[in-house]
């Protein structure tokens, strides 16, 4: 009998199994989906009186400005902190790799340390960091003569969303750093050792050799960049509240924004969905460009 | 068979698990109600029996603050809990900005508390899913508690034909502090009284390389309720916001809001902010006026006690408290400044009989005669009460005592941070502090105003 459920299953054996996590993961991710897609067709305010609307929300959230500027400044997030966080890490890990490097576990925990942090101490940090005029940054200008740079970081709508991103960079360069090591000792020193015999060193073993190994890891950190970044909250909250105006306004603020501030909980409820319908269609188009990849190398 | 018993185990594990969890849910929903319902059931008890009365409470003060109306509250809520002692209070209150989140999920959910601290933006939602009682019913509940109030009390707590909570406090929101030392060493001799002379004193403060008006907006409501809700009055007068407020065709587009948008651009211009005012908290604001960095700001009754507890001596002495400029041709009262109440008391309406005059007789006791007294003796002058006559002052700090004597020549107009529906409020915290960075023209940020009020109040 243990043979036939464990070493041959049936097809009852399969459900039997499957059963408890199918069941938790539909009460804990399936069920808000459907409740959230429930009251996103409501104009539910609060309280008894709940009326069904059909998509008037998601006709109002597709026309709605801010919903649509709070998607591109996530957009932009995204791709400062690709730059920043995939190139960066990519870098410091070959550099903590290298057989030269002394102290390396001294500059592992230095780099991974903002990791733990939570999103509310960092927010918390940086704001002093930025701040016009007793700030870590405009002090450091003023040091090294650079007056003119100076600026109010989080005031100007200019520059706003790259302080904020610089942030993100900062805190979450450690984990990508981590990731790509892991991977890096994962590359067979044999494969390393025949391309230098072969006489690629340097940047070329580097282009060549250990980032082609690792493109597997290399998308999945661009996937976590992608989707952490869509859902970012804290960090934002903390510094701006989406100020000024909402010029670092982003979805999550957006949606928490209309759904607590002002109490249209049947419109929140579309923005959510809308949210995740963008990091749906965002990961869909990253997905469809690194599948194109693999064709080609075939 | 015993593959069936095997299957039947599986199914009965997944049942329970699933059966917990919702369970969890449903059991902070059932331990909520239970609480609503148990306070109206042992009313009815205590009516026949005499039994324990439990109420829950909740507010912005908290019971182990420091800050005198905290205490001065409490105070008088443990004297009435050892008069009453069937009464049994259960305490929710939490920090201000955290309030304002729960209660709004609470009332979204319908399980407020049997008491708590009401906003006037708040009512509306309570009111329209009916689940507190109008003023008039409480106040029927104690006698001669009506005469404490005066009659403007009540005005953010208007909704429809009714006003449906008891004033918390009373509080002016928008006076010119002004460190008249340093606004000398400017060489500005006078506090400004008129909107030219505070132009005036602005370009000299920052000819000096000082900060003219020191503010912090990040929250959007020191810029946007502290200077806009008592420049737009000047500008529209107190019946335009009435009418916009209760839909009867003001707008606003309307070319004297457009003006007052317009006046705060002209401040903008003339480098009256610090650059980082819309980054920082009203508190790092103030710090400049405390570090003698900045002579003016524009705050609330508020920063009197803040400015006796945080300031120097010398900034202390040299404070003085100024209403809003005047404005040459303006429709509003020249003397308005933004205030009222704002908070109040709250009674959910499932409350009946004793337990109804327990929760008004404890709201009674916080809001009375001799709660302004006690508040006096903690030197806290936001009380929501008539000041009577034969009050001791003499506990008063200096600059709360020059408020208290400023109260008495000003009138009140719409606090916007206090009366306004939170869609076009949150568009018009955003204009203002656009308007701040130059990134938004007068015109068009009154467009963006009457747009989202359009589309979420008119459409209602």
């Amino acid at each position: 009998m243990r043979k036939n459920s464990l070493g041959n299953p049936k097809r009852l054996d399969y459900w039997k199994w499957l059963s408890l996590p199918v069941a938790l993961y539909g009460f804990v991710v399936i069920a808000p989906i459907i409740v959230g897609l429930c009251f996103s067709l409501t104009s539910w305010g609060g309280g008894k009186k709940i009326r069904f609307i059909g998509l008037d929300n998601y006709i109002a959230l597709f026309q709605n400005f801010d919903f649509w500027k709070s998607f591109l400044n996530n957009v932009q997030i995204i791709v400062i902190c690709l730059i920043g966080q995939m190139l960066g890490g990519l870098l410091i890990a070959i550099l903590l790799s290298s057989r030269f490097l002394r102290l390396r576990a001294v500059y592992r925990f230095v780099i991974f340390l903002p990791v733990v942090l939570s999103g509310v101490v960092v927010g918390y940090l940086w704001q002093i960091v930025y701040n016009n005029s007793f700030g870590l940054l405009n002090w450091f200008l003023r040091l090294i003569g650079m007056s003119s740079a100076i600026r109010a970081w989080l005031d100007d709508p200019n520059v706003v969303m790259t302080s904020i991103s610089m942030v993100l960079v900062w805190q979450f360069i450690g984990l990508n750093v981590v990731i790509f090591l892991a991977s890096l000792q994962n590359i067979s020193p044999d494969i390393l050792e025949s391309a230098e015999l072969d006489g690629a060193s340097g940047i070329k073993k580097a282009i060549y050799i250990i980032m082609p190994l690792m493109k597997s890891t290399i998308k999945v950190a661009t996937l976590l960049c992608i989707t952490g970044n869509m859902k970012i909250f804290d960090h934002i909250w903390l510094m701006t509240r989406g100020g000024p105006g909402t010029s670092s306004s982003v979805l999550a603020v957006y949606a928490y924004k209309v759904s607590f501030e002002e109490m249209r909980f049947g419109y929140g409820a579309s923005a959510s969905i809308g949210i995740m319908l963008l990091s749906v269609v965002l990961i869909g188009i990253f997905q469809l460009l690194t599948k194109g990849g693999r064709k080609n190398e075939a | 068979m015993k593959n069936g018993k095997r299957a039947l185990a599986a199914l009965l594990s997944v049942l329970l698990t699933v059966g917990s969890l919702t369970a969890c849910s449903s059991a902070s929903k059932s331990t909520a109600s239970e609480n609503s319902s148990a306070a109206t059931s042992t009313g009815e008890q205590s009516k026949s029996e005499g039994k324990k009365i439990k109420l829950s409470f909740m507010s912005i003060w908290l019971p182990d603050s420091e800050s005198a109306d905290s205490q001065a509250k409490y105070e008088q809520i443990n004297k009435f809990l050892k008069e009453h002692p069937n009464v049994e209070l259960e305490n929710n209150s939490i920090a201000h900005d955290d309030f304002v989140l729960k209660i709004k999920a609470l009332i979204a959910a319908n399980e407020l508390p049997d008491i708590w601290s009401a906003r006037g933006d708040m009512i509306p939602p309570a009111v329209d899913n009916d689940l507190i009682y109008d003023s008039d019913t409480i106040l029927s509940q104690v006698n001669g508690w009506k005469q404490n109030f005066s009659d403007d009390a009540f005005a953010d707590f208007r909704y429809g034909e009714k006003t449906w909570a008891i004033p918390a406090q009373m509080q002016g929101n928008s006076f010119l502090f002004c460190n008249t030392a340093l606004l000398s060493k400017c060489g500005v001799t006078k506090a400004p009284e008129t909107w030219d002379e505070l132009l005036d004193a602005i370009a000299k403060v920052k000819a000096k390389g000082l900060i003219p008006l020191a503010q912090g907006n990040k929250n959007k409501s020191v810029i946007g309720d502290c200077i806009m809700s008592w420049l737009t009055n000047r500008y529209t007068g107190t019946d335009w916001f009435y009418n916009m407020k209760e839909r009867k065709g003001a707008r606003f587009t309307n070319p004297d809001f457009v003006k007052s948008l317009t006046a705060l651009k002209q401040l903008t211009d003339a480098g009256a902010f610090n650059s980082d005012a819309n980054s920082i908290d009203e508190d790092m604001g103030r710090a400049y006026y405390a570090n003698g960095k900045s002579p003016m700001f524009f705050s609330g009754a508020w920063s009197a006690a803040w400015i006796e507890q945080n300031c120097p001596q010398e900034v202390i002495k040299a404070t003085k408290i100024m209403a809003p400029p005047t404005i040459k041709d303006s429709k509003g009262k020249p003397n308005a400044v933004s205030g009222g109440a704002g908070w109040s008391w709250a009674i959910s309406n499932q409350l009946k009989g004793d337990d109804l005059k327990a929760a008004a007789e404890l709201v009674n006791s916080i809001t009375n005669e001799e709660y302004t007294k006690v508040s006096l003796s903690k030197g806290y002058s936001l009380y929501p009460g008539i000041t009577p006559s034969s009050a001791d002052m003499s506990k008063l700090g200096p600059i709360t005592s020059q408020y208290m004597n400023i109260l008495k020549s000003v009138t009140f107009c719409p606090d916007y941070f206090v009366l306004m529906e939170p869609t076009p409020l949150e568009t018009f915290g955003n204009v203002v502090q656009e308007i701040t960075m130059g990134t938004i023209t007068p015109e068009a940020g009154a467009k963006k105003i009457d747009d989202a009020y359009a589309q979420s109040v008119l459409k209602k």
